[in-house]
């Protein structure tokens, strides 16, 4: 029994996983938080949904949605965040990016209505028996698919040119403009990819929860819990991070009474615990404040 | 021939003006340095050169405007930047950081040059998987100086390499720097405060104080001025 | 740091800005002082506006009634959140959780029998006590956690309420019987009313004098400059857990007021969507300004009423637009655009000031 709720929670988890790395890509990109994340995930399952339903093959359907979502994401950056950023201020950010949740959850319920919609699971039914435990064929696909797009962006950051400059422009941004490399580009690069991750995310997720309007607010929660937990600029505890809340989240709503509300008190603990404790999280960078 | 053109008429942090009517010239694998007390607007130069501050006039790099530029447009076209501090990156290997100062050349040769950087100073060879953070002061300089000259750069600004350091080290690093200096075509714009070991490098040499060029002339001249002597020599 | 100006030197100073190379982006970007009316049509418009405000709900039907308390509620919240993001420059996108501690500060309270505008008080101090609780730990985390932290909040409290079932009832809500009590010759809608205009004008002055005097430098000084101010003597940890769980107590007052005013409080009265239309008020209103709260507080009384005929999205994602659009180009809100566009006029009109 404890196993299998185990189980469970590292599929679940692999997809906070995956939004908690497109939020850690932003925040390294521009030491900012983006509210609107979960809508622009909502948005990538709803066009994979939409293209599904003109025929394309689900596949076809993600990778499209992916990339709109990249390029949409890129976007925002360069037109509402970039401005901001440069004028140093936090509180228009957040007002900026909480104005963007808002503004894209409408425009979804506006195109979709509010009606739930079925969307296929990418990996089909049935479930894999293992001993003790089963474990249905979709987790396992999610699973996998969250770790290879991990690794294939591992080996983006770690061996390629591009993954280099993004990693210095990250460590010290002007001593990176210094040396060539357009920090402007890599902040919208980093953007981009986190639209993908997101929208990958969003697909993923929407066969678990049924697609609706309110499905990303939640997932946007843990989320930013496990990015936190695993260090806001840390691409491989944001996946950690991920994982984690996954399994507490479904221990906590298996075991706690009232567990199912209880889930979502638990992932405010675990921000506010993690930021109290320890700021950086488990993988993060200690952050030197400055005046 | 000169290779960079210098005349600005103010630069500066927003609405502080920090330099006013700023000229010289740094000739074609030339070394000038620039003297100067703290604050004197040392920095702000190289900066203004670099684009990382606004500046009212015109710079051009064999005859290429850089005011207005971006500031890794200005890189690209063959200025690099040591900023005070080294500005080496602390989270990168000590490889990545020799890489990076390459990142606009064909990968190939900056391999290998990375290679030969680390052969030559062992002390970052060893230290190559290694980040940066773990390195000493003075191998962090030395390991910002390579990452710029990485680049292949025209002109290699030097914000005040000696910083922070001992004596000693300043002493060995310079001696690096100089044979560096012999061994390619690059020029120098080097800003200091330890006027000893900047003019025993340097072929010209000029000072500033509050924003304003004062002295200019041959590094050995400025060696012998009294005013120099007592301000920046400490004789 | 701003610099103390007396509003028509500013004014001038301001004129003679509007030059040619002002675009128009900064001249809505621009801070400007206060409006400066002489005493006469400062005393003038607060005797009709006094008038006006204790007629309406003589006058009205109740439905009306009901609209214009939700205003003045709201007018509390944003008073209190606009002490503590604008002027305080820390963030709080969870003061629904406030407000929802309010409430059933007030719906539990009659639960237990105590009479109605005493549990009023409770709704103050409760939230009080919780947001000075939370605005410990709150003061070391930096601009962008603290948006974090309070979003969670805001994003569990319905869970929340749902999952202290004993006290809550849980999805089923309490119901509040709110009447006044035997010796006030009113309706329901007029005592509630009545009330909620008490607290507003209290908290309004209140926020004032708080704005304009030595704690409200105090908290402007830590915002700008937390190692200055620190250094200049400000005690800046007293001053953000004061601020914050001040703020907090707003809110809680207005949620109690809200209560007794729908005389039912349930779980999905504090979603995430509330604590977002008490950011947009301030926004839209004026960060750090007073009679901004005003402003917003009918901006999202009145605009959901109107787009809700629209369409269910244009709410949301009105609000979105505006949220965005002023973080741009009006940071101050429609106060700002007010000052800027009458403050030359209000500085023509002959008569003592001050």
């Amino acid at each position: 029994m404890l196993l299998q709720q185990v189980a469970d929670g590292i599929a679940t988890g692999a997809i906070y996983g995956a939004l908690a790395l497109a939020i850690v890509l932003v925040y390294r990109a521009s030491r900012t938080l983006n509210f609107a994340q979960g809508e622009l995930a909502l948005l990538g399952a709803y066009v994979s949904w939409q293209l599904t339903v003109w025929g394309l093959p689900l596949w076809a359907a993600l990778v499209l949605s992916m990339a709109i979502l990249a390029a949409l994401s890129a976007a925002m950056e360069r037109t509402l965040v970039r401005p901001l950023v440069k004028r140093h201020q936090a509180l228009p950010l957040i007002i900026v990016t909480l104005g963007m949740m808002i503004a894209l959850n409408a425009v979804i319920g506006w195109a979709w209505t509010y009606q739930t919609k079925e969307v296929p699971a990418l990996f089909g039914g049935g479930a894999l028996d293992l001993g003790e435990i089963a474990v249905s064929r979709q987790d396992i696909g999610i699973a996998v698919t969250v770790l290879a797009v991990a690794l294939g962006l591992g080996v983006l950051f770690e061996f390629t040119r591009m993954g280099l400059r993004m990693r210095a422009a990250v460590s010290a941004p002007e001593s990176a403009e210094l040396s060539g490399i357009s920090t402007g580009r890599t902040m919208t690069i980093g953007w981009a990819i986190a639209g993908a991750v997101g929208a990958l995310a969003g697909t993923l997720i929407a066969p678990e929860l049924f697609l609706h309007p309110g499905m990303m607010a939640p997932v946007l929660i843990y989320a930013f819990a496990a990015a936190t937990l695993g260090g806001l600029d840390s691409p491989v505890g944001a996946l950690l991070g991920g994982v984690a809340v996954g399994v507490v989240e479904n221990l906590a709503g298996s075991y706690l009474p009232h567990g199912s509300d209880f889930k979502q008190v638990v992932a405010l603990l675990i921000i506010v615990i993690v930021l109290l404790v320890r700021p950086q999280g488990m993988l993060g960078r200690r952050e030197v404040v400055r005046v | 021939m000169s290779l960079l053109h210098v005349d600005i008429a103010s630069a500066g942090y927003g609405p502080v003006t920090v330099l006013h009517d700023i000229a010289f010239e740094v000739k074609t694998s030339g070394r000038l340095v620039a003297l100067g007390a703290n604050g004197a607007g040392k920095t702000t130069v190289l900066r203004t050169i670099s684009g990382l501050t606004q500046a009212q006039g015109s710079i051009t790099l064999d005859g290429v405007e850089l005011v207005g530029l971006t500031p890794h447009r200005i890189a690209a076209a063959g200025v690099s930047h040591v900023p005070q501090g080294r500005g080496t990156f602390g989270d990168l290997t000590v490889k990545e950081n020799l890489l990076i100062g390459g990142n606009r050349r064909p990968w190939r040769t900056v391999l290998a040059e990375a290679d030969a950087w680390m052969e030559r100073f062992p002390r970052l060879g060893e230290r190559s998987s290694r980040p940066a953070s773990g390195l000493s002061g003075g191998e962090q300089q030395l390991l910002a100086i390579a990452r710029a000259l990485m680049a292949a750069p025209r002109l290699l600004l030097l914000d005040e390499p000696s910083l922070g350091l001992a004596p000693k080290i300043t002493t060995d690093l310079f001696a690096t720097l100089d044979e560096l200096g012999r061994e390619s075509d690059t020029a120098m714009l080097l800003v200091e405060q330890n006027a000893q070991v900047a003019l025993g490098i340097a072929e010209d040499a000029l000072v500033i104080e509050s924003g304003r060029i004062t002295v200019r002339g041959p590094a050995a001249d400025l060696r012998d001025n009294d005013d120099v002597r007592r301000a920046y020599l400490g004789v | 740091m701003s610099v103390v100006t007396p509003p028509q030197a500013a004014r001038r100073a301001d004129r003679a800005a509007d030059g040619a190379r002002a675009s128009v982006a900064e001249w809505l970007r621009r801070p400007r002082p206060p409006l400066a009316p002489p005493r006469w049509l400062a005393i003038l418009a607060t005797a009709l506006g006094g008038i006006a405000l204790l007629g309406i709900p003589l006058v009205n039907p109740s439905y009306i009634n009901l609209t214009v308390t939700l205003v003045m509620i709201w007018t509390v919240v944003g008073l209190g959140l606009n002490l503590l993001v604008g002027f305080g420059g820390q963030v709080s996108l969870g003061h629904s959780a406030f407000f929802a501690i309010g409430a059933y500060a007030v719906a539990v309270g009659g639960e237990l029998g105590i009479p109605h505008p005493a549990t009023l008080l409770v709704a103050g101090m409760l939230p009080f006590a919780v947001g000075y609780v939370i605005g410990l730990p709150a003061l070391r985390l930096h601009g962008l956690q603290l948006g974090l932290v309070t979003l969670a909040l805001a994003m569990a409290t319905p869970a929340a309420i749902r999952a202290f079932e004993p006290l809550t009832h849980g999805s089923r809500g309490i119901a509040i019987d709110a009447d006044p009590p035997s010796w006030v010759p009113l309706a329901h809608d007029q005592w509630i009313y009545y009330l909620a205009l008490a607290a507003a004008v209290v908290a309004y002055l209140a926020t004032r004098r708080l704005a304009r005097g030595r704690l409200g430098r105090s908290f402007v000084a830590v915002r700008d400059a937390e190692l200055v101010a620190e250094t200049l003597g400000v005690n800046v940890w007293q001053t953000k857990t004061r601020l914050f769980a001040t703020s907090a107590a707003y809110a809680g007052v207005a949620g109690g007021l809200y209560a007794m005013l729908l005389e039912f409080v349930g779980p999905e009265n504090f979603n995430l969507a509330l604590s977002i239309s008490f950011v947009t008020l301030i926004v839209v209103g004026g960060l750090a300004t007073v009679p901004g709260a005003v402003l917003g507080a009918l901006f999202v009384q009145y605009v959901p009423t109107f787009t809700s005929s629209v369409s269910p999205a244009a709410t949301g994602a009105a609000y979105g637009v505006v949220l965005i659009v002023f973080a741009f180009f009006l940071p101050f809100g429609l106060v700002g655009l007010a000052r800027g566009a009458l403050g030359k006029v209000v500085d023509r009109l002959p008569g003592r000031r001050g």
